[in-house]
């Protein structure tokens, strides 16, 4: 299978590729146009003040996405107050600019950033820029998939003459610690594929799915089954990790579900990198690859995704939905908080900065000689 | 296998006259709305009627009319609303053009499902034969006549492809990454014609009229937007319609001040029915009860056993019923070697408490031997406590007799002796088929959640050859660790999940509060609350609750609870001349707490204290006070 990211550019906290380098080759002329969510989340900052710091924007935009925060618990109210005090402090530097951005009201939640992507592109704000970064630290997967589809999508359409990157704060700690609270409705994730289709003979296409399983995300796991009816699953979980036996917690957690209720065959555990995004993507294209021919002389199947693990897991299915239509599925959280008696400060020790080059240079074919 | 393991008591849920009005189901998930639907879906009722092994069912649907002597007598059409519709909302900024894309693309999914569902009755196969369908319209009818002109003309095979194109025009808008312009031929439709078409035409395969009347059956409407639910609703329950149409929804689609206010309220222009509470029997005024008490938990107890049979008789040969396994004999309650020790500690505590009054009962009660003599000695325990409490006493206090015993004592005493029992010994509690049917509060599928953890046991024990009946003790344990698991899935399961957690803390405080007393006032034991209907009225003011610290939080994780049906709620319940809302914990979460599963006893609590706890922390629950400890049987 030949993959548009089968050689990735990534860069990483902790390996010999920084995530400064990589902003260093793709900034230009220092016009940057950063993407970030404006919530509690206690990472939200990490990837921007790196960047400040690394001088390579001397045109700095910051285009900050309002996230609600649930009325009436004071931490997350505090931490989401820190972090807008200081998004407003390095707003103020010489060379940044800011525009707050709200999300879409809408009625269908996983609507908002299909409709934010879109609004993002009308308000021309991505049209003066040598570099886009999105930095998904703070922002929930049902916001960042829609948003990178739609810068991707542009690129692919050949409206978007900047660089593209992706950065994340990875710290599975803290994904564990933040609690999520109440579940929408599950449904497909506007901008990817779709099985839903009535009218046609949509229940004969052969359904996988491959859930990036995570702590806590019992219900929602359940939930997803349940709308899905999949023939087979195949969780993916994560290992190699930076807690060695986090895989062996998860089947236990949900051993009931995974085991008891679905019996997956334990053949079809995926196994992926916690700290590499192109890990999963390309098992994840392998899988839809191999299903696909398996079985195209009895029916079509397609892999459908659903992400409840960390950040850098949920960019690998972001990638492998966005290039083979692979359809997202969410039971999205209706909110946030932290857990209590979290101790952040330990909890930051473990913050990793990652970035992904996903469009531009490195992926523009030399011309034949 | 959906037809095998219905029970065909769940249809007595629905009520007599659903073939000439719209039916609005409501409940809160699990409680079988789904079900109910997909029984009177095409292809279950033609299943219905030829298979052999179905016959109770099909009498049953036969009394119930859907079914007539020479098959189905509805051709049921059945939708889910889940899928698109509510994002339709979003692609345009117009309220009144998104219902109109909405009930454009419905109007395609209920025409391909109406071919769908021709087809399945008249035994072709769908999308093959679809050319064989033609719609005849009557003549007189030029709404009808314009409404096959907007769904794609007369035949089925066109009206299929105009069903597609509309599908696949609107997933695209929909999905599309790039910003969406909406062009003038994709205009929605004002109304839904598939139901007006369907209302005045005869479905004709093959040239043959079908016999079967069209039901359109909507599921799942919670997951359309609000502005769709509503427009879908009016459309629905227009009366020059000539079809049978359901439609079901969970408590979600309403908002906080609708659960607090419609609940229990009959509908005014459709029949409503809510699960829940015609199965616990609570009906609207003047309605006749459906279920009386314990019949529901028997229509569920059949569902357990129809599960369970096919796999019990593959994998263990076993003609017996599941209920059957787990019925417990109380007296394995208390294993031979914890017999001596328990019983010693209670003849201790009687004998200490002995005095001339109480002789006989005490020297009565000391005498047997096993589970019924513990509880025999801690329910007069009880008596005694009781007793003594008397505001009171006789100048000469003499022996009270047995017969006096019998006639302080009753069931509800007795239960709550073997529920003091399980907190201070750690006997079981939690057991036995009866015990089983009420942990499902009402929800199929929280029961059926029940009995697959136990059935899941029953067949490990299949497997290493063993009977697969489960003692008092497993039982016991399996369901704590259920219960358990539903109470540390609320805060993710629910929206504000920790005020409703703060919520449902309150009212165990409330129970464990009664429990705790010698006499036990409220045998055998509280599991509720119950606010002024005044005050509940307060809530329900917005200005009320900006005053009121934790009022906000309480009105909506009550409503939440309610729609999750982690809290049921009886409103106008009247006591001493006034009237109260009723709240009742879901049994599921009871063992989790240690408390008893009857509903009956509660206490009434003021507004302020009960939206105080909602701004207090949350106290640490930690893992649950599981102490009936037993080695796996390896």
């Amino acid at each position: 299978v030949t993959l548009r990211w089968g050689d990735y550019i990534s860069g990483q906290d902790g390996t010999s590729r920084s995530v400064e380098a990589l902003w260093k080759a793709a900034a230009g002329d220092g016009h940057v146009t950063y993407v970030l969510g404006e919530g509690f989340d206690p990472r939200t900052l990490v990837g921007l003040r790196r960047l400040v710091a690394s001088g390579c924007a001397t045109d700095l935009h910051l285009l900050s996405i309002k996230l609600t925060t649930r009325a009436g618990d004071e931490l997350t109210e505090r931490l989401a107050s820190e972090n807008r005090d200081g998004l407003e402090q390095i707003a103020k530097a010489p060379g940044v600019r800011r525009s707050r951005i709200e999300v879409p009201k809408v009625e269908e939640p996983s609507s908002a950033g299909l409709k934010l992507g879109r609004e993002l592109f009308s308000a021309g704000y991505f049209e003066a820029t040598s570099l886009i970064v999105v930095d998904v630290s703070a922002l929930p997967s049902s916001i960042h998939f829609p948003v990178i589809g739609a810068i991707l999508k542009q690129a692919d359409v050949g409206s978007l003459r900047a660089e593209f990157q992706v950065v994340a704060c990875h710290n599975a700690e803290l994904d564990e610690a933040i609690i999520e609270s109440g579940l929408g409705p599950p449904s497909y994730v506007g901008g990817f594929g779709y099985t839903g289709a009535e009218t046609t003979q949509a229940s004969k296409v052969t359904r996988v799915w491959a859930p990036v399983v995570g702590k806590g995300q019992g219900a929602a796991l359940q939930m997803l089954y349940d709308y899905l009816e999949p023939d087979e699953v195949c969780p993916v979980l994560p290992f190699p990790a930076r807690w060695p036996r986090r895989s062996d917690d998860l089947i236990l957690e949900h051993r009931q579900l995974l085991m008891d209720r679905i019996e997956v065959e334990p053949r079809n555990l995926i196994y992926a990198d916690e700290t590499n995004s192109f890990d999963l993507y390309r098992t994840l294209s392998r899988l839809q690859h191999q299903y696909s021919e398996a079985l195209k002389v009895l029916r079509p199947a397609t892999v459908i995704v659903s992400s409840h693990a960390s950040k850098l897991l949920s960019l690998g299915v972001l990638l492998a939905a966005y290039e083979h239509s692979l359809p997202v599925v969410s039971a999205g959280a209706t909110g946030y908080s932290l857990a209590d008696g979290v101790n952040l400060q330990a909890i930051s020790n473990n913050d990793r900065l990652a970035c992904l080059w996903l469009a531009g240079t490195p992926y523009i074919s030399a011309p034949a000689q | 296998m959906f037809l095998r393991t219905f029970g065909p008591g769940s249809i007595d849920l629905l009520p007599p006259a659903v073939w000439d009005r719209l039916l609005v189901l409501r409940s809160a998930p699990g409680a079988g709305k789904t079900s109910l639907m997909r029984l009177f879906s095409a292809e279950s009722l033609a299943l219905i009627h030829e298979r052999e092994d179905l016959r109770d069912l099909a009498e049953r649907m036969r009394l119930f009319g859907a079914l007539s002597d020479s098959g189905p007598a509805w051709l049921g059409i059945l939708l889910n609303l889940s899928r698109n519709y509510r994002g339709l909302a979003d692609v345009v900024s117009v309220s009144e053009s998104a219902v109109q894309l909405f009930f454009r693309l419905l109007d395609a999914r209920i025409m391909a499902a109406t071919l769908q569902a021709a087809l399945v009755a008249s035994g072709l196969e769908f999308p093959r034969d679809v050319a064989r369908i033609q719609f005849r319209v009557e003549p007189d009818s030029a709404e009808a006549q314009q409404a096959m002109e907007r769904i794609g003309g007369a035949s089925g095979e066109t009206i299929l492809r105009w069903a597609r194109t509309i599908e696949s025009e609107t997933v695209a808008m929909l999905d599309s990454l790039l910003p969406v312009s909406l062009q003038s031929d994709e205009r929605g439709h004002a109304q839904l014609y598939a139901l007006r078409l369907l209302s005045h035409s005869e479905i004709r395969v093959d040239n043959t009229p079908l016999t079967q009347r069209p039901l359109v059956m909507l599921d799942d409407g919670h997951n359309l937007a609000r502005s769709q639910r509503d427009a879908l609703l009016v459309d629905l329950g227009d009366r020059s319609l000539h079809l049978a149409r359901w439609y079901s929804e969970r408590y979600d689609a309403l908002t906080s001040d609708e659960i607090l206010t419609s609940l229990g309220k009959k509908g005014r222009d459709y029949e409503l029915v809510e699960l829940e509470n015609v199965a616990r029997g609570t009906m609207p005024d003047g309605e006749r009860q459906r279920f009386r008490p314990g019949q529901f938990e028997r229509v569920l107890t059949d569902i357990g056993n129809r599960r369970a049979a096919t796999a019990l008789k593959r994998h263990a040969d076993l003609d017996e019923e599941f209920a059957e396994l787990i019925v417990a004999d109380d007296e394995e309650a208390l294993s031979p070697e914890r017999d001596g020790p328990v019983l010693d500690v209670l003849r201790k505590r009687l004998l200490a408490a002995r005095e001339s009054r109480y002789t006989h009962w005490i020297d009565d009660a000391i005498e047997g031997s096993g589970y019924s003599a513990a509880v025999r000695m801690r329910e007069v325990e009880i008596l005694i406590a009781r007793d003594r409490d008397r505001s009171q006493r006789e100048l000469f206090e003499i022996e009270l007799t047995d017969s006096e015993a019998r006639e302080r004592s009753n069931a509800a005493i007795r239960e709550a002796a073997r529920l003091l029992l399980s907190d201070e010994f750690g006997l079981p509690f939690y057991y036995g088929h009866d015990t089983v049917a009420k942990l499902g509060s009402h929800n199929v599928e929280q029961y059926l959640v029940v009995c697959g953890d136990l059935f899941a046991e029953m067949m490990a024990r299949v497997t290493m050859d063993e009977i697969p009946r489960l003692s008092p003790f497993r039982q016991d344990r399996i369901i704590r660790r259920a219960s358990d698991l539903l109470w540390r899935q609320v805060p993710r399961l629910v929206t504000h999940g920790r005020d409703v957690a703060a919520l449902i803390l309150g009212i165990v405080e409330i129970a464990r509060l009664e429990a705790g007393k010698p006499t036990v006032p409220y045998p055998p034991g509280v599991t509720g609350t119950a606010l002024l209907m005044d005050e509940r009225e307060l809530l329900m003011q917005p200005a009320f609750r900006q005053r009121n610290d934790g009022a906000d939080r309480l009105y909506v994780a009550l409503a939440e609870a309610i729609a999750h049906n982690l809290i049921s709620a009886e409103p106008g319940r009247s006591v001493k001349n006034q009237s109260f809302m009723v709240l009742y914990l879901n049994r599921l979460l009871c063992p989790r707490f240690g408390l008893a599963l009857g509903r009956g006893s509660y206490r009434e609590r003021r507004l302020n204290v009960m939206a105080g706890w909602l701004t207090k922390p949350l106290p640490a629950e930690a893992a649950p006070d599981i102490h009936i400890e037993q080695a796996l049987p390896l």
